[in-house]
């Protein structure tokens, strides 16, 4: 079972992960219908695998899949492909499958080479509440991602339009509108996880009557953070600015996260590692 | 094979020659039944439309051009000289043309998508004239078959090729879906009356309608249900409009930077003006402002141009399924022509199995006759398959009908009235 969850089907996700990738790209090159539909079902049935995995995790190690780096690095994977196969359902995005697909594959490796055996677990990541604000922290991390991808396309068709550039990514990208009605679902759903995702953490320290140390340097990039989001979501709320200029704000934002996820990672696991 | 095709296209005719050829729904039915009535013809299917008119036969024996060329001279009353540029195909080519119609490949606009519908409409004027055989039927059906397939698997059909329906795709491409945007309509006149055709069919139903001569604006408005506005339109208008079409005959810029800005700083979405108009209606510095398209008719001419050679760079593709479309038929027609000895062999086959059955079940106890007939018909299978891999085979690879006519002979009965009929098929294919 340990060799099971840890590495063979941890394996066959990166393998199965890195054939859809390679199928997309060279849909991306010979456009067929038939052929997308089959990568789209495909899809699916890999979001299958990555919930039987996250089962496999939970039943064997009695903890949701956050012990460590590694599992951490897959579990954002997971959730990151699970919006993407729900938006693919909703939306027809063809070719905007290929970056989020290229960053689970990302992930899968870095979460395999850091190993997903949990060998020293902090205990701030033990406890129900714990677990809850972590998984709820990387779902809405996930949104937040998906939110600068959906920029990312808004900011790419738009130079294309004004460029008067009909090439693939013109044909191949969702419209501007689309794209825009998919950045501020993904960023208003990120916004309010990371938002819960806090109140939680902050109650229960304020519960135990005093928090730690640790626990309390990795909460300031978090409130940053949760600072940030909140600004632009009332931007992009109340329009206060152009939508491409809320697109780009998007793509920071993701950017942002990441460097301040990896900031918060590091302090939990690195710097304090039991 | 027996198939052939006789025709006019807009490669070969001038536009008159194709009117005068185009038979309307009145004319096809007995026109497809004087193909089959005066001429050596088994089967017959008359494609009309404005680019093209064709007859598709399947005779007994093939005819000369001259004969093909007076057939389509008779049922469209081209004279002699006018069809003497119609082409015809026969047999595989025929087949290639016909695929390559239903593809798209044979159109005026590459890849558009009409043409398949019209082909599916011929084909079934002619099943309810009952004047397609076997050959047709197949061939008709392979080639909707194919036209779908072309357009499931390339992009052939994709990006728009005329200036009203790219202007329509740019829109759909900013806003995704039309329904419930508003748009503005400069001008009343024929290039903006068409493009209200191409937006109301993607959904639009918010408009306001701008013109110099208001009664005008008002039939347009009273025609796609919106409301007449002022012209040049006002700050209001520009900030209401998501989409502006203009195309009047103004010699100057009818929308302004000023007006423009004015306008956006009432709305934070996108904006698109759509200029038809030359010269131009809008204003180039407009292109300038945050969140705002502007596209006159060169971008869209741009844009069509891209769109085409898009779709010829996807024609290549097209053409290989196509050919490998041909390929198939041809295959499935040289195993057909040896079905009715196949057929013949297996009701032989089976008589004799029923007889012996009956002759010998009581030999066996009654518990075991169920499984002494599913041995028999599990021998009698086995030995039907090795006969009907070598005669499909000598069909198929020697292109061979001796083998199947030898063996319709040998399993001739004296009372069977059905053997002269499969050796006069086997005949006439070997005759071709």
């Amino acid at each position: 079972m340990n060799l099971t969850v840890y590495i063979i089907l941890p394996v066959l996700l990166i393998l199965a992960s890195g054939g859809l990738l390679g199928y997309w790209i060279f849909l991306f090159f010979n456009p067929d219908r038939k052929q997308e539909e089959s990568a789209t079902r495909f899809g699916f049935y890999l979001s299958l695998l990555f919930l039987l995995w996250g089962l496999g995790v939970v039943l064997f190690q009695k903890q949701a899949p956050v012990l460590n780096i590694g599992q951490l690095l897959v579990f954002l994977g997971v959730l990151i492909w699970w919006g993407q196969t729900y938006v693919q359902r909703r939306v027809r995005q063809r070719m905007l499958v290929i970056l989020p697909l290229a960053v689970v594959v990302v992930l899968l490796l870095a979460g395999m080479i850091n190993g997903l055996k949990p060998l020293h677990i902090p205990e701030s990541v033990l406890g129900g509440a714990a677990t809850f604000h972590i998984m709820l922290s990387m779902a809405g991390v996930a949104m937040l991602l998906g939110s600068g991808v959906y920029g990312a396309g808004e900011l790419t068709l738009h130079r294309q339009i004004k460029r008067r550039s009909f090439g693939r990514w013109f044909t191949h990208l969702p419209s501007l509108g689309d794209m825009d009605k998919l950045r501020r679902l993904t960023l208003f759903s990120g916004w309010l996880m990371i938002i819960v995702s806090l109140a939680l953490a902050l109650g229960g320290m304020y519960m135990e009557g005093g928090a730690n140390d640790p626990l309390i340097s990795h909460l300031h990039p978090m409130l940053t953070l949760a600072g940030i989001i909140s600004l632009l979501v009332a931007a992009d709320k109340f329009r206060w600015l152009a939508q491409q200029k809320l697109a780009f704000s998007s793509v920071l934002l993701s950017a942002l996260v990441l460097v301040l996820i990896v900031l918060s990672v590091v302090e939990i696991f690195w710097r304090n590692p039991s | 094979m027996r198939i052939e095709t006789i025709g006019i296209n807009h490669k070969t005719s001038s536009i008159e020659v194709r009117d005068k050829a185009a038979l309307g729904p009145d004319r096809i039915g007995e026109a497809l039944n004087h193909l089959l009535h005066c001429h050596n013809n088994e089967g017959a299917v008359i494609l009309s439309t404005c680019n093209r008119t064709e007859i598709y036969l399947s005779p007994l024996h093939h005819g000369s051009d001259e004969k093909l060329r007076a057939l389509l001279s008779d049922i469209t009353s081209l004279s002699a000289e006018e069809v003497s540029s119609a082409y015809i195909f026969r047999d595989e080519e025929a087949l290639n043309h016909l695929f390559r119609v239903s593809s798209g490949l044979d159109s005026q606009l590459l890849g558009e998508m009409q043409i398949l519908a019209q082909l599916k409409s011929a084909y079934h004027t002619a099943l309810d004239q009952a004047t397609t055989n076997n050959i047709l039927n197949k061939a008709f059906l392979r080639a909707i078959e194919c036209g779908k397939e072309v357009r499931h698997r390339t992009a052939i059909s994709q990006g728009a090729i005329s200036v009203a329906s790219a202007a329509v795709q740019l829109a759909t491409k900013i806003f995704g879906t039309l329904e419930g945007h508003h748009v503005l309509l400069v001008g009343a006149g024929e290039t903006a009356r068409l493009a209200t055709k191409y937006l109301a069919a993607s959904g639009v139903k918010d408009w306001r309608v701008s013109n110099r001569t208001e009664a005008n604006a008002k039939v347009v408005a009273d025609l796609i249900g919106g409301r007449v506005t002022s012209f040049p339109p006002s700050e209001d208008d520009l900030a209401w409009a998501d989409v502006v079409l203009s195309a009047t005959s103004a010699n100057e810029p009818v929308i302004t930077q000023k007006v423009v800005k004015a306008g956006k700083k009432r709305r934070r979405s996108m904006q698109l003006f759509l200029d038809l108009a030359v010269p131009r209606d809008v204003e180039s510095l407009v292109k300038n402002i945050g969140d705002t398209f502007l596209y006159t008719v060169d971008d869209f001419q741009e844009m069509v141009a891209t769109n085409m050679k898009a779709r010829e760079r996807e024609a290549v593709r097209a053409e290989k399924i196509v050919q490998r479309t041909v390929e198939e038929f041809t295959e499935w027609y040289q195993e057909n022509r040896v079905a009715p000895t196949i057929r013949q062999l297996q009701e032989v086959l089976e008589s004799i199995r029923i007889a012996e059955v009956d002759r010998n079940v009581k030999r066996f106890k009654e518990a075991d006759h169920d499984q002494v007939d599913r041995f028999s018909k599990a021998l009698m299978r086995k030995v039907t398959n090795h006969f009907v891999a070598n005669l499909k085979r000598s069909s198929l690879e020697e292109d061979d009908l001796s083998i199947a006519k030898a063996m319709t002979l040998a399993l001739a009965s004296d009372e069977d009235d059905q053997v002269n009929e499969v050796l006069e098929q086997l005949n006439h294919e070997l005759s071709h």
